[in-house]
C-alpha cells in the first residue's frame, strides 16, 4: 500500500558516522510542534537539547520546512543547523533547491549526522531507508563531478545531492554545502564541518506523497497567498531581474560598496554592471531558476559564449556574489566565472569575495610583503589574480592558507592593523550592506546569532520607497514615517518583528521573499497554513511567539558560550569610520528624510536639493538601539542575556537549570 | 479546441504544476501522482515538460485493445477508463510525448494509468505558473496574443 506522509508527526533520523549506527524515532506531540513549528525551530531545539553549547564535534542537523513538499509557493527551503567552526557559536544555514523536498519525502523530517567517519562516506536516504556508503571515489571531486558520479552510480537522474567540494574537504572556514550544483547552504563553515566528518555528500530520493490534515482549508489559504504573490509588484521585479536590483536602487539603498567599503559608490560604469538588469540586457542570462515550489524563479542561469571565460556556465550570480566580487573592480564576466568556481569548489561567495577584498586593501595599504603574495599582482581590478586566489583558497595553497581561515584570523596573522578593514565581526564576513546607512540592518547584524549577515532578519522594508514597505513598517510601528533607514528610532521594533517572522519562515520552509523583503505572506497566513497542514490550531500571535522562542533559544546557546552585550557589534570600519552619502531629493526614499539635522545622523541639503547624510555605527548609536531591543525581548540590559523569567514566559523552562549551571542569568521582572 | 501550450524556456522548474495536479486529483502532493511531469536537468537549468497534447489521431486510442481510452467530446482530453484497462501499457510505449504514467494510488494497493484530463477544461497547473510557461489556449488565440 502506498503510504502517505502527514505533517503532524516528526520523523527524526540520527546517523552516527563513527559507529555506523542509524537511529529512527517519531515524535507525535502537538504541543511540541506548536512550540517549535518545524525546520529551523526543531533543529535548534535538538542542537541545544541533545548536544548543548559545549559539544566538541558538532553534529549537522538538516531540517526541511514544515510546508516543504506542499504546493505553498516558495515553501521548499531547508535549514542546516550546527555549531560553527568559524564563529564557535550557534549557526543556521538555509538553502533552497530541490533537496529539502526529496529529503522529507524519503521519510526524514530531521536528519542529524553526528560523529566522524574514518574514511570518506556519503549518506543515502530513500524510501524510509537510510544508509552510509563509501565515498572514496568521490573525495577530491568537485561539486559538478560529484553530482554526475552519484547519478551514474545510483542509476537515477532524479536523486538530489547535497555535497561539499574540495574547499570543504580542505576544511576552508567558509566552505559551503552545495545543493545540486548552484544552490548553497553557504555560511558559517558548514562545508568545513562536513569535511572534518569525512562526509562528502548526502543523497536523497523521496517519493512519499505529502498529506495535509485539512485539505479544504489548506486549499483555500494556498489560493489566497498564491493570489497575493501574483499581485505583488516586487515579485515581478525579482522574477525578471533577480536579487540584484537596478543601479538606482543599489545606490538608493546604499547597499553597494566599492573596494571593500572604502568608497561610497562604485563608479557609474561599474555600477551598471552590478545590476540584475545588466545580466538580462547583456545576454548573459539564459534562463531563470526556481527553487522547489517557488514559481518566482529569482535564481539566474548564465553562460558565457566568448572571450577569456568562454564555456563558463553557472547558476547565479546573486546580489551578494555580484556585490562582493564586482566591487573588486573586475568585469561582470569575471564575476560569473567566480560564481561558477565558488559553486563547483564549494565556497561561500560572500566570505570568499570579502576575504579577497581585504587582501587587496591590505596590499593597497602596503601591509602585504612581496614574499607573501605568491607573485600575484594584488591590485584592484586584476581579475586573473581573483580567479587564481579562489582556487588557492579552496586548496589552501600558498597565500590561500591564510585566506582560507577568513578575515578575522587572517588579519590576526598579517597584523599591520589590517583588522580595521576586515569586514567581519565574530568571525563572519558581513553581507554587502553598508549598515551606516541602514540602522535597522546595523542593529539586526549586531544581534544576529550568526554574525553580521542579512539572512536572519532582512528588514529591507526600513528603506521605504514603495507602498509595500510602508505598509509593513506601519503594521509594525504604527506609522509609515518610520520607513526611513537613517534613524535609530523604532529600529528595535522593526528588527524584532522581522526576526520573529524570519525564524518562523525558516521553520516552515518559506523563503524570505515571502515574508520579508517581499510581503505577500502575513503572520495570519502562516498561522492558517500551520493549522491546516497539521490540524493543530495556532494563532498569529502564537506564530510570532514561536519565532521569539527560537531566537531566544539561539541567544541562550551563545550566551552559555560566553556571549555578552559587548559582542553585539559590527565590523571595525562601520563602528569607527564616518561616511557620507548623497541622495537626490526626488528619490522615493527621500520622502521621510528631515530637512536638516545637526545631531545624528547629520543631514543637510544643497541648494539643488541633493541630500547629504553623514553617518557611523558607533558604539553609542548601537547601544541606544540595543537597549531598546533587549528591553523588547525582556533581556537583561547590562549583559544582553535572557532573564530567567523571560525563558519561563516563552516555555523554555527545561533549559533553565543547565543554563544556570553555566551563567548567572538574572531573575528579571523588575526592569 | 484549447490545448495546454508549454514554453519550456520560461519554465523555472518549480514543479508547482505537478503539486497542483496531484492535489486536485488525489488530495496529496506528489510529482509521481501528477499527469504533468517536469524533468529538470539542473546543471543546465533545462526543464522538459511531459504532458498529454491531445493528438488529433491519438496513437494511444488506436493501440488500446479494450477500448479503454477515449476522447472527451467537450474538452478533447484523453480519458483512460481504469475499469476497462487491462494494464498492458501499450499506450505508454506508443505515446510520442511520454505523457501516460503508471501510478500507485495512495492509501490503496491499486496501480493504474494516468494522463491529463485538462481538469475538465479548467486546468490547475496553468493557474500556478507565474511566468506563464503553461497556457491553456486555442493555438489561434495564442498566435493572436490573446
Amino acid at each position: 500500500m502506498l503510504q502517505t506522509l502527514g505533517l503532524n508527526s516528526i520523523k527524526v533520523v540520527t546517523v552516527n558516522l563513527g559507529t555506523g549506527e542509524v537511529r529512527k524515532e517519531e515524535i507525535r506531540d502537538g504541543a511540541f510542534l506548536k512550540k517549535y513549528i518545524g525546520g529551523l525551530g526543531i533543529a535548534t531545539y535538538f542542537l541545544m537539547k541533545r548536544y548543548g553549547p559545549f559539544v566538541e564535534d558538532s553534529p549537522v542537523i538538516l531540517a526541511p520546512g514544515l510546508l516543504t513538499g506542499t504546493n505553498v509557493p516558495s515553501s521548499g527551503r531547508m535549514s542546516v543547523v550546527f555549531k560553527s567552526p568559524v564563529t564557535g557559536r550557534f549557526f543556521k544555514a538555509n538553502v533552497g533547491g530541490y533537496f529539502g523536498n526529496q529529503l522529507k519525502r524519503s521519510g526524514v523530517d530531521v536528519l542529524i549526522v553526528e560523529g566522524k567517519a574514518d574514511r570518506p562516506v556519503y549518506i543515502y536516504t530513500h524510501d524510509n531507508e537510510v544508509e552510509i556508503r563509501d565515498a572514496s571515489d568521490l573525495w577530491g571531486k568537485d561539486v559538478r563531478e560529484t553530482n554526475a558520479i552519484l547519478r551514474k552510480e545510483l542509476g537515477d537522474d532524479d536523486i538530489q545531492v547535497a555535497c561539499i567540494g574540495p574547499a570543504g574537504e580542505n576544511e576552508v572556514m567558509f566552505a559551503s554545502l552545495q545543493i545540486s550544483i548552484y544552490n548553497s547552504a553557504a555560511r558559517g563553515g558548514i562545508g568545513a564541518l562536513f569535511g572534518s566528518k569525512k562526509l562528502k555528500a548526502i543523497v536523497a530520493r523521496g517519493r512519499l506523497p505529502v498529506e495535509v490534515a485539512n485539505p479544504e482549508k489548506f486549499k483555500e489559504t494556498v489560493g489566497t497567498v498564491t493570489e497575493k504573490l501574483f499581485n505583488t509588484p516586487g515579485v515581478r521585479v525579482i522574477s525578471d531581474f533577480g536579487t540584484s536590483p537596478e543601479s538606482d536602487a543599489l545606490n538608493l539603498i546604499t547597499a553597494c560598496h566599492f573596494r571593500n567599503f572604502q568608497d561610497n559608490y562604485a563608479p557609474e560604469e561599474v555600477l551598471k554592471t552590478l545590476t540584475g538588469n545588466y545580466l538580462v540586457n547583456s545576454g548573459l542570462l539564459k534562463r531563470r531558476i526556481g527553487c522547489y515550489s517557488c514559481p518566482i524563479g529569482c535564481h539566474r542561469f548564465v553562460t558565457i559564449e566568448d572571450g577569456p571565460y568562454k564555456g563558463t556556465y553557472t547558476g547565479g550570480p546573486e546580489y551578494e556574489t555580484i556585490a562582493n566580487f564586482g566591487t573588486l573592480k573586475i568585469s561582470p564576466e569575471a564575476v560569473v566565472k567566480a560564481a561558477e568556481m565558488c559553486s563547483t569548489l564549494g565556497l561561500d561567495t560572500i566570505s570568499t569575495g570579502s576575504t579577497i577584498q581585504w587582501l587587496f586593501e591590505s596590499r593597497q595599504k602596503g601591509a602585504v610583503p612581496d614574499e607573501m603574495s605568491d607573485g600575484l599582482d594584488l591590485t584592484w581590478g586584476n581579475e586573473e589574480t581573483v580567479i587564481t586566489l579562489i582556487r588557492k583558497i579552496a586548496y589552501r595553497d600558498g597565500i590561500g592558507r591564510i585566506l582560507s581561515e577568513g578575515t578575522r584570523k587572517a588579519s590576526e596573522k598579517l597584523g599591520a592593523g589590517s583588522y580595521k578593514w576586515a569586514i567581519q565581526s565574530r568571525g563572519l564576513e558581513q553581507s554587502a550592506v553598508d549598515t551606516r546607512f541602514a540602522m535597522g540592518y546595523a542593529l539586526a547584524f549586531a544581534v544576529n546569532p550568526r554574525g553580521p549577515d542579512h539572512l536572519h532578519t532582512e528588514c529591507l522594508a526600513e528603506f521605504g520607497g514603495d507602498s509595500e514597505s510602508e505598509r509593513i513598517i506601519k503594521h509594525i510601528t504604527g506609522s509609515e514615517e518610520f520607513a526611513y533607514a537613517f534613524t535609530t528610532d523604532k529600529r528595535a521594533e522593526i528588527v524584532r518583528w522581522h526576526e520573529d517572522i524570519y525564524a518562523v519562515s525558516d521553520c516552515m520552509g518559506m523563503c524570505a521573499f515571502s515574508t520579508t523583503a517581499q510581503f505577500w505572506m502575513s503572520e495570519e497566513d502562516l498561522a492558517e497554513l500551520f493549522s491546516a497542514a497539521t490540524g493543530i490550531e495556532i494563532s498569529s500571535n502564537g506564530i510570532m511567539e514561536a519565532g521569539r522562542r527560537i531566537i531566544t533559544l539561539q541567544r541562550l546557546y551563545n550566551v552559555m558560550l560566553g556571549l555578552t552585550r559587548e559582542d553585539d557589534i559590527l565590523p571595525y570600519r562601520f563602528m569607527n569610520e564616518v561616511k557620507t552619502v548623497t541622495i537626490k531629493d526626488t528619490s522615493p526614499i527621500a520622502k521621510h528624510i528631515p530637512e536638516k539635522k545637526e545631531d545624528f545622523p547629520k543631514i543637510y541639503r544643497d541648494k539643488d536639493g541633493t541630500i547629504h547624510i553623514t553617518s557611523i555605527n558607533s558604539k553609542e548609536v548601537l547601544d541606544k538601539m540595543k537597549d531598546e531591543y533587549y528591553r523588547l525581548h525582556e533581556w537583561d540590559l547590562k549583559t544582553g542575556w535572557p532573564n530567567v523569567k523571560t525563558l519561563r514566559n516563552l516555555g523554555l523552562d527545561e533549559f533553565i537549570p543547565i543554563a544556570l549551571n553555566n551563567v548567572k542569568l538574572p531573575e528579571g521582572g523588575e526592569q | 479546441m484549447k490545448k495546454l501550450i508549454v514554453n519550456s524556456e520560461e519554465c523555472v522548474g518549480c514543479h508547482l504544476c505537478e503539486l497542483a495536479c496531484s492535489f486536485k486529483h488525489y488530495g496529496v502532493f506528489s510529482e509521481e501522482l501528477s499527469s504533468i511531469r517536469i524533468k529538470s536537468e539542473e546543471s543546465l537549468a533545462i526543464n522538459n515538460t511531459f504532458v498529454c497534447r491531445q493528438c488529433e489521431d491519438a496513437p494511444c486510442i488506436q493501440v488500446c485493445p479494450t477500448g479503454a481510452i477515449t476522447k472527451d467530446e467537450s474538452t478533447g482530453a484523453v480519458k483512460i477508463d481504469s475499469q476497462k484497462c487491462i494494464m498492458c501499457k501499450s499506450c505508454i510505449s506508443v505515446c510520442p510525448y511520454g505523457a501516460i504514467f503508471e501510478i500507485k494510488v495512495p492509501q490503496t494497493s491499486r496501480v493504474e494509468l494516468l494522463t491529463c484530463d485538462l481538469c475538465g477544461g479548467d486546468p490547475e497547473c496553468v493557474k500556478v505558473c507565474y511566468r506563464g510557461a503553461i497556457e491553456y489556449k486555442d493555438v489561434e488565440e495564442k498566435v493572436r496574443g490573446e
